[in-house]
């Protein structure tokens, strides 16, 4: 039965790779699809862990980051440096802003921080040194044509861009970064307002704990002496974060990759399915000249597995290469393909369905007169 | 003589052309469903800017957004706006974009603080309860009170304070940012915030443009930004629309490249049975020209056909959409029709120019081997 399968596919060799790369662009959609809300999950994630930060007091009420508007007490930071086991808490700010150049605006979280909490390390330019600095996202530098050494400007106010950082983006917002000395000078330059005591100075504490120091004791310390802030490890404000692009984008998302499968898998169907009935003649020739019907089934269902196992590698490498191109010329977006469940379940759905769709046309052969393959 | 066989012999096939078709179409209608969603929700976005009561709104200079922005209005402000001439009505209020929590589940909401009485800015239609709210109280849609099962009487939190819901409002739910009304108070404590508003909601008399109205209020009130409610509705909804324009068009191109392999495919296995007819018309003197013609219009054909199902399966999701996925706003424009048919065309004629070696490599002699 295989020999047969393959000597159908080798039979028509275009029409047999056209097959692979349809079969195969179709599991990359479904998989870029499924990538994009993975890739969102991830970079909302990112904005909490990557700050570098043991233990992160917020404003009570306040759970996360993302979305969120936190603002404590000046005092607040002394109170908690105060507690045993915490060897530093450090201030950081959110501050939402809109850049507009030529026309195009872009929503940024501008994240102000000193030392932790601003990236270490650039992927072009160099890290925060003075006043007036910022650092920005590849993404913003993309969309607006920023490049390091230009000015960002923002309500009037001119930030020098001293570096580029990769994968700071979240929620489709690009973050960028500068210290509280940029943020006092924007305050007073920008034409923001009047009177600024509407505008966050603290808004998070980073805290780092002394070696060995057990966080859990810590934060109930923390939260039992300073009843100004509420206390969470990253990887809670991560899980908030992540549950905050759920809700927000969940349900489409959810909507939008559902509608992909079942669109992707029909489309599968209906794509072995006119590569079978193309075939009608040949399956009518196989009948008349004698071949059992069993053999002749077994060569379709192997020609349908052949061309999705083929298909199937060639599809998970055509949705890497997307996510990549995507990556490269929309940084803003991550795209993670290649979640082993995704793939898994992508490729039993091919199957399935290839198989189903190339079985609908051997009805049509069952009924097929011999002498009518010979008619043309 | 050559468009009518070629379109004889594609209905000669019907099961294969319905097939193909079917599938094509699956591709564009996942296309229409990208563009669908994005707008529906993009557009509701907007709705409470459309429904506030406004013709006028002014936020803290240099803010022109209400998505993703945050603006701070100083309180004697309210005073100076009203002072200025063609000003019926004025109202404040305050904004702030965070989670409410409903039984449990946390959305991420725009909450608005409203005074009691207030009637600009305040929900505009009621599904049960009042619109107004006094301390320690809220209005949430009544979708979000479906979804969640938290209805008259029970209690949401914000911030770190539980409100009592007393009103659940119509039309005020989006996925991605549903709008709940708090008393400014309230919304105050939790932003640490004393005299301030975010924006100004004014009415204007009926004998001034709303358009005037705005640049008068620039003129003579410092550090505002006054635009009118079709401004900035524009303007918050191409803000949604940039955010999400790249990966629409992503998404686009990529379904547009499987329907461009689909219609190629189904016009190869197409050519592939007509090997011998096309040979005899070039036999009979057809010039290759006339052959390419002949696929482009099968092409087409079937490009055209999907581009039918695919309309009308969109219009079947979409209301299957609206039915059973209450939380997502779907919306098709005839702007996004007609850059899906344009892509459309483009899927046909790229996917004849696939084949068009394949029919140049017909020999008329082939007529005669079979």
């Amino acid at each position: 039965m295989s020999r047969l399968a393959l000597g159908w596919l080798r039979l028509d060799a275009s029409r047999s790779v056209l097959s692979v790369a349809g079969i195969a662009a179709v599991l990359a959609v479904m998989l870029l699809l499924q990538g994009v809300k993975a890739g969102l999950a991830t970079q909302l994630r990112s904005v909490a862990l990557d700050r570098g930060a043991d233990l992160i007091a917020v404003q009570p009420g306040v759970s996360n980051i993302v979305g969120a508007r936190s603002v404590l007490p000046q005092l607040a930071r002394g109170e908690v440096e105060a507690v045993a086991g915490v060897l530093a808490a450090e201030p950081m700010t959110t501050l939402p802003l809109i850049h507009e150049r030529d026309g195009r605006r872009t929503p940024l979280l501008l994240l102000i921080a000193d030392t932790t909490g601003v990236p270490r390390a650039v992927e072009e330019g160099r890290v925060l040194e003075g006043e007036g600095e910022i650092l920005i996202d590849r993404s913003l530098a993309r969309i607006h044509g920023l490049s390091v050494g230009e000015q960002l400007e923002i309500a009037g106010y001119s930030f020098l861009i001293v570096g580029v950082v990769e994968a700071t983006a979240a929620l489709w917002t690009p973050l960028a970064f500068t210290n509280y000395d940029t943020l006092i000078e924007f305050y007073f330059e920008a034409d923001l307002a009047d009177d600024l005591s509407a505008f966050p100075l603290l808004g998070y504490l980073l805290i780092r704990l002394d070696e060995g120091t057990e966080s859990s004791g810590v934060r109930e310390a923390i939260e039992a002496g300073v009843p100004a802030v509420d206390v969470y490890g990253p990887e809670q404000i991560a899980d908030n974060d992540e549950r905050l692009g759920r809700t927000m984008l969940g349900a489409v998302l959810d909507l939008l990759i559902g509608i992909a499968w079942v669109v992707g898998l029909t489309v599968v169907g209906l794509f072995m399915f006119t590569a079978a009935e193309g075939r009608r003649r040949d399956i009518g020739v196989l009948k008349a000249i004698g071949f059992p019907a069993r053999m002749i089934v077994g060569g379709v269902l192997a020609e349908a597995l052949i061309v999705v196992l083929v298909a199937a590698p060639a599809g998970v490498a055509l949705a890497r290469v997307g996510a990549e191109l995507v990556g490269r010329f929309a940084p803003l977006y991550l795209i993670e393909p290649l979640r082993p469940v995704s793939v898994t379940l992508a490729v039993a759905g091919l199957l399935a369905f290839s198989t189903a769709g190339s079985v609908g046309p051997l009805a049509i052969v069952r009924g097929l007169e011999p002498t009518e393959v010979f008619r043309r | 003589m050559i468009v009518r066989w070629a379109v004889v012999s594609l209905l000669q096939a019907r099961l294969r052309m319905l097939a193909s078709s079917l599938a094509v179409a699956a591709a564009f209608t996942l296309v229409f469903m990208f563009r669908a969603v994005w707008e529906g929700e993009t557009r509701q976005l907007a709705t409470y800017l459309e429904r506030a009561g406004a013709d006028v709104w002014v936020m803290q200079a240099g803010v022109s957004n209400v998505h993703m922005a945050s603006s701070f209005v100083g309180r004697a402000k309210r005073r100076e706006v009203e002072s200025v001439e063609g000003v019926r009505a004025a109202a404040a209020v305050l904004y702030l974009n965070s989670m409410v929590t409903f039984s449990g589940q946390r959305w991420f909401c725009y909450i608005v603080g409203i005074e009691p009485g207030q009637r600009l800015g305040a929900p505009w239609a009621m599904a049960e309860g009042r619109s107004q709210v006094q301390p320690g109280e809220v209005v949430v849609p009544g979708v979000l009170a479906r979804v969640s099962g938290v209805g008259l009487g029970g209690s949401v939190k914000v911030g770190d304070r539980d409100l009592l819901v007393v009103g659940l409002s119509e039309e005020t739910f989006s996925a991605t940012n549903p709008v709940v009304f708090v008393h400014r108070e309230d919304l105050a404590d939790l932003l640490w915030l004393e005299g301030y508003d975010s924006c100004l909601l004014v009415q204007a008399n009926e004998d001034t443009a709303p358009g005037e109205l705005a640049l008068r209020i620039e003129a003579e009130v410092d550090a505002v930004e006054a635009m009118t409610t079709e401004e900035l509705v524009e303007s918050d909804t191409a803000l949604a629309r940039q955010m999400g324009t790249q990966i629409i068009a992503l998404m686009t191109g990529i379904c547009a490249a499987l329907a461009t392999l689909l219609v190629g495919f189904t016009m190869y296995v197409h050519t592939a049975r007509l090997g011998t007819e096309l040979a005899v018309l070039k036999a009979m003197g057809f010039q290759r020209g006339h052959v390419y013609l002949a696929v482009v219009v099968q092409s087409s054909l079937v490009a055209a056909s999907a581009f039918g199902l695919a309309l009308a399966g969109t219009a079947i999701l979409a209301s299957l959409t609206r039915g059973l996925a209450t939380v997502v706003a779907v919306r098709l424009t005839p702007g996004a029709v007609l850059e899906v048919a344009g892509v459309g065309a483009l899927v046909a004629i790229v996917a004849s120019l696939l084949l068009a070696r394949r029919v140049a490599s017909v020999e008329p002699a082939t007529v005669f081997r079979t």
